[in-house]
């Protein structure tokens, strides 16, 4: 038996059902809360994301490099959007595999034919070299274990993004080609370079939420 | 898709044979002259300690005794020996020769 039916039962009906009409008011606040369309903030907000490939070269004498990028974020207004990118390459020096995960902030221009966009970001990267990755694969797909030399940096893309086609419903679909330049740079140079400089070049695609 | 790209680069890896292993180099006919005393600690000292030097170093993996040096001779062959370059970071490691004789006191069971 409830608390309620038990206190109908005593005699106790008023201060038994105002309890229960506040418990009742609360509940629906906060599913009204849940529920709610939040105000917009914002008129135009975009996903993305690009696949890409990047070479690049460091301060490490004789060393140089190449793989694969990919990134996916939230522009808002056209404008500014924060996004994850991440690279994984292989670099001579050492016969190494390079992992970067980075999180920034990139601004656009926000141009009919082009955008160009500066993107700066705060980034950790693993460095191993391939006999490690050979040891211990999982180990490197989880960024632990032995060989693997973990450094934490940031860096600078000065690129831009050029549309080329438009799909899909109101074409809010946006396909985009994309090139940049970038700068990383470690202030701990003990186990891999102070700097890469890298080209990078991807396709990709922008989706208007609204 | 960062697995994905692993397990292929560690496919190509296998395939191309990243590492010479210490089985591959017996140890030479006349043996070696190089000892812990006139070698390795020296070789050891100048390249790998700083990271591989105990509690203080970037590594969990400690080189500064000749008994931890025989006891990891295996991983510190397919990494520093011969013509293994993986370690220690960077281009400014040890001479090929310095490699070569590394090679040949690991083998020879570092004496």
């Amino acid at each position: 038996m409830s608390h309620a039916v038990r206190a109908l039962h005593e005699g106790a009906a008023v201060p038994a059902l105002m309890k229960w009409n506040r418990r009742v008011a609360c509940f629906g606040w906060a599913l009204a809360l849940l529920g709610a369309d939040p105000t917009p903030a914002f008129a135009d907000v975009e996903v993305g994301a690009l696949a890409g490939a990047t070479s690049y070269a460091s301060t490490w004498r004789g060393d140089f490099g190449g793989g694969g990028t990919l990134r996916a974020g939230v522009r808002f207004e056209h404008v500014v959007a924060i996004d994850f990118q991440t690279w994984e390459s292989y670099a001579t020096v050492n016969k190494r595999d390079n992992t970067g995960l980075s999180l920034g902030v990139t601004g656009y221009l926000p141009l009919r034919s082009a955008r160009p966009y500066a993107r700066l970001f705060a980034m950790h990267q693993h460095e191993e070299a391939l006999v490690s990755v050979e040891n211990a694969p999982m180990g490197t797909v989880f960024g632990i274990g032995n060989g693997i030399r973990h450094r934490a940096g940031g860096g600078l893309s000065l690129g831009a993004e050029i549309p080329f086609a438009a799909t899909g419903s109101e074409k809010r679909l946006g396909w985009i080609l994309v090139a940049d330049a970038t700068a990383q740079y470690f202030p701990d140079d003990a186990l891999g370079p102070h700097t890469y400089v890298m080209i990078n070049f991807g396709v990709g695609f922008d989706y208007l939420l609204k | 898709m960062r697995a994905l790209v692993l397990v292929v680069m560690v496919a190509a890896v296998c395939g191309a044979c990243v590492g010479t292993p210490i089985g591959d180099h017996p140890c030479p006919p006349g043996g070696t002259k190089d000892t812990y005393e006139n070698f390795g600690a020296g070789f050891f000292e100048e390249y790998c300690v700083r990271c591989h030097g105990g509690a203080n170093g970037y590594s969990s993996r400690s080189f500064t005794t000749v008994d931890s040096i025989r006891q990891q001779k295996d991983r510190i062959f397919i990494n520093a020996a011969g013509d293994n370059a993986s370690m220690p970071p960077g281009p400014d490691g040890p001479s090929q020769a310095e490699r070569n004789r590394l090679a040949d006191w690991l083998a020879c069971g570092a004496p």
